[in-house]
């Protein structure tokens, strides 16, 4: 989109931000969004009408809010509100909304349920089911799920849906209607995420603070590396989006949250957020055996002192030091003895000739018997 | 690699968790998966370089950018089978694929 395009696509809206009510239940409350409103011609404004079962002479067009955190929930929550959206209209949603969201960060955690249950619970599964599971996008945004979660948990439990959210660091735009910007422009606009409903566009504003190692990763040991200005945070660890416990309450972490990790690069966070000793003693192991790799770093292989209750077996972990980062890993391998053997299990004790990270690959022609080249 | 379809297939694995992937590089190559799920990879004359690089500018118009972990592998010509590295699972006392 060049300038001349952007001009166009400015002046099909008027911006215009707008007060809410003196007695909404937002009263003394922060305001934490505001709303672009639309004015449309009388024709576009019918067919609007015939497209979404309602007339409103100024359909809101763009809500934009602080975080993202703050558009997911409004994008649950708007579907359930367009009832009320056509009797009451826009003002009441959105006080409905804000007012949610400010007692959320407020860490009430409180107040949009009793809402919406009393306006909207007679058909809140099926809307759940057709609206939510549509609109929302792709990876799971493991901090917002946990999130959700806590809110929504007794109805997807009772429902068994699973929902899907936007990652607020993917910048992805969709605008309907109107060409399609590209990135930077967008960030002129000052977008930084956005959730398309059908007739409105969510869209978050940028992050008040990023931070990052000297690496270029987002990192930050000891709050969110990520923050918006509701207060909003995403927690990350050299790179990888970690959960806030980890950061904020070291000392929550233990020995289940290692076991139920499956995530070699977030284990491999928590050994470095705890440091590989104090790691290694929550695991409760010990060495039974170690070597230098080809590399001339140092391998180990750790049983459990005691058996897991559970399975009532030993369990063993190979450490390992990665060749091109020199980070550590740890490994859950099958019961061995021997470190080497032990590496052999993680590549199905075949001989590959290349390896690269976790992939490696063999070659039919001529196997080898180890590595001749690992990065 | 001219279409995104073609460079979606010289993907060999990606992060779970990171917007990464290991790819196989270059333009004399075949990479073709059977119904088991097993990737083999066909390297000719000119030879192909596997590279861990950022997915989504890579899927989206071919973009290569290093993630600065794994240096570049050159894989001269010939057949490689794709092996994923996996760990155990003592639960299900089974292997399952690294996430990372």
């Amino acid at each position: 989109m060049n300038k001349e395009e952007l001009s166009d696509f400015y002046e099909k809206f008027v911006f215009e931000e707008r007060s809410l009510p003196k007695d909404s239940i937002l009263k003394g409350k922060k305001l934490t969004g505001r709303v672009i409103l639309r004015y449309g011609t009388e024709a576009e404004l019918y067919k609007g009408a015939q497209e979404n079962g309602y007339y409103s002479r100024m359909e809101p067009e763009i809500l934009i809010l602080k975080s993202p955190m703050a558009c997911q929930l409004a994008a649950f929550i708007l579907p359930f509100l367009k009832t009320e959206i056509k009797e009451h209209g826009w003002h009441f949603c959105q006080c409905v909304i804000m007012g949610h969201l400010c007692e959320h960060w407020d860490g009430k955690e409180k107040g949009i349920w009793p809402i919406i249950e009393k306006y909207c619970f007679n058909d809140f599964e099926r809307r759940l089911i057709d609206r939510v599971s549509n609109f929302v996008s792709y990876k799971i945004w493991e901090e917002v799920w946990h999130d959700i979660k806590k809110i929504i948990g007794r109805y997807l439990r009772r429902s068994g849906i699973n929902l899907y959210f936007y990652d607020g660091i993917n910048f992805e735009y969709n605008f309907k209607n109107v060409p399609e910007p590209k990135s930077q422009e967008l960030l002129d606009l000052g977008v930084a995420d956005m959730i398309r409903l059908p007739s409105l566009t969510i869209v978050s504003e940028f992050p008040i603070r990023i931070l990052k190692n000297e690496h270029g990763q987002l990192h930050c040991s000891n709050n969110s590396a990520v923050e918006w200005s509701d207060g909003f945070g995403l927690f990350y660890w050299n790179g990888i989006k970690v959960p806030r416990e980890w950061i904020i309450n070291k000392e929550t972490i233990d020995k289940r949250t290692v076991l139920s990790e499956p995530n070699i690069e977030r284990r491999r966070c928590i050994m470095e957020i705890l440091g590989a000793e104090k790691y290694f003693e929550l695991l409760n192991v010990v060495c039974i055996d170690d070597s230098i790799d080809e590399h001339g770093n140092p391998i180990k292989l750790y049983r459990t002192k005691e058996k897991e209750p559970k399975i009532e077996e030993y369990l063993f972990y190979l450490f390992v030091v990665d060749p091109s980062t020199k980070r550590e890993y740890s490994i859950s391998v099958p019961p061995s003895y021997d470190v080497y053997w032990a590496k052999a299990s993680t590549f199905d004790y075949k001989k590959i000739e290349v390896r690269h990270g976790d992939v490696g690959l063999l070659n039919l022609e001529s196997p080898f018997s180890s590595p001749r080249i690992e990065t | 690699m001219k279409t995104k379809e073609e460079r979606i297939n010289r993907i060999l694995a990606r992060g779970e968790i990171h917007d990464h992937c290991h790819a196989v590089i270059g333009e004399d190559v075949i990479v073709s998966r059977n119904t088991n799920n097993e990737i083999i990879v066909e390297v000719g004359n000119e030879g192909a370089v596997l590279k861990h690089i950022l997915e989504t500018p890579f899927v989206e118009d071919g973009t290569l950018i290093w993630t600065k972990e794994h240096k570049d592998i050159p894989l001269k010509k010939g057949k490689y089978e794709f092996i994923q590295q996996i760990e155990y699972n003592p639960i299900t006392n089974g292997m399952r694929k690294i996430q990372d």
